[in-house]
This record gives C-alpha cells, structure tokens and sequence, in this order.
C-alpha cells in the first residue's frame, strides 16, 4: 500500500511538472503493479518482468520498444517516468 | 571540428566529423533497440553522403556509448553498407583485394550505416550514443 502512495505521488509531482530522478520508477526493480500504475497494461508489465529475467537489466529506458507487447503510445506514456540508473 | 548534435528516442547522439574528414557526412541517425526472436540489440543506423566531387571507396565510423557519468560503456567500429565486407575475415583476400569490390558512393550520392550490437555485449546502462566518422577513403 505504502509503494502505491510513492507511485502516485510521483505521478502527481510529474503532473505538476518534470519527474525528479528519485521519483521515477526503476525498470529493472519495479513489480508488475508499480508498471501498471504507471499505465503499463497487466500483460505488459508481465512482459517486461520476463524481458528483465531472461535478457538481464535493461540498460536503457529506450529497451522498453524490444518488449513483446510494448507499444509506442504506452513507451511515450512511460518513458519519462522510468528510469535504469542504479 | 564540427559536431553535429541530434536529439532522438530520449538519447544524445553526437556526430563528429573532423575537419580532414569533411568530405563525407553522417545524416539522419537513429538508435533502435530490437528483439530478434529473443536476442536483444541495439541499432545504430544513419546514412553516409558523400559531400565531396569524388568517388569515395568506403568510410568507417566508430559507435561509443557512454554512461550518465560520460563513462565509456562499450565501443564499436563498422563500414557503410556497400563496404561490410571489408569487416569479413577469410573472404575476398586482402583488404586492398576487398576494396576493389566494394561499390564507391558517388559524390552526392549516399549509403546507409547500420551496426548493431548484442546486448550481452553492452552489458552495462548507457545514456548517450557518439557516433563519429573516423576514416574516409
């Protein structure tokens, strides 16, 4: 539940304009509910868990386009609140 | 030197192009990433011109990426299109052999630039993709 409310209050914090770095969501440690809140379709928040198992740690936010199932709307929809950095 | 910047899919991409190398240039370049039934690579593609009053028999451009820290991350080098096969070992002789069968790019004329690296082979995150002209014959 606490996870929730970081998430949404990234959200909001990016509503209200730009997305700090701590506030974004890290591909290669995010749960299938922490990608769907940002707007990831359950599906795709599953393909993104098994891209990151079986081809390791994305290495760039960009990799998000190699995903089965990743479209460009849903990238453009994300890509500024995702991050890879460490 | 001239530096030619281009923002594209949220990353830097920097061509360099020295003033000795001045009589090709790299246009429209873009980064992609791939899954090829299950491998993952990344794509550098961009079109070669040719912006002098002769032939050119073939260029080279060196690919670095770098990390949020302007670490060098991984580097690669490849030819135009037409001259991929100055890369091969073990086919068409010598180098000056393959040469002669590489198609030149007439002056005006273009040729694409694609070299794609295996993710296993970046191996770490990168921000920023340099792509630099580095021979011109």
């Amino acid at each position: 539940m606490k996870r929730t409310w970081v998430i949404v209050a990234a959200l909001v914090a990016a509503l209200a304009g730009g997305v700090d770095a701590a506030d974004k969501v890290n591909l290669n440690a995010a749960t299938k509910e922490q990608l769907v809140t940002l707007g990831l379709t359950e599906s795709q928040a599953l393909q993104v868990i098994a891209h990151r198992a079986k081809s390791g740690p994305f290495l760039q936010v960009e990799e998000l386009l190699a995903v089965q199932q990743m479209n460009k709307e849903t990238f453009e929809k994300v890509r500024d609140h995702v991050t890879v950095d460490e | 030197m001239k530096r030619l910047a281009v923002f594209s899919g949220g990353l830097l991409l920097v061509a360099v192009v020295t003033a000795a190398q001045q009589r090709a240039q790299l246009e429209s370049i873009k980064t992609e990433w791939q899954n090829a039934y299950g491998a993952i690579i990344y794509t550098v593609l961009a079109n070669v011109k040719n912006v002098s009053d002769a032939p050119i028999a073939y260029v080279k451009v060196k690919v670095q990426l770098f990390d949020k820290d302007g670490k060098l991350v991984a580097e690669r080098a490849g030819y135009n299109a037409e001259a991929e096969i100055l890369d091969t070992e073990g086919f068409g002789g010598s180098f000056e052999d393959k040469v002669k069968l590489v198609k030149p790019i007439a002056p005006g004329g273009t040729d694409l630039f694609r070299l794609s690296l295996d993710k296993a082979d970046i191996g770490k995150p990168f921000r920023t993709a340099k792509v630099e002209l580095v021979e011109v014959h």
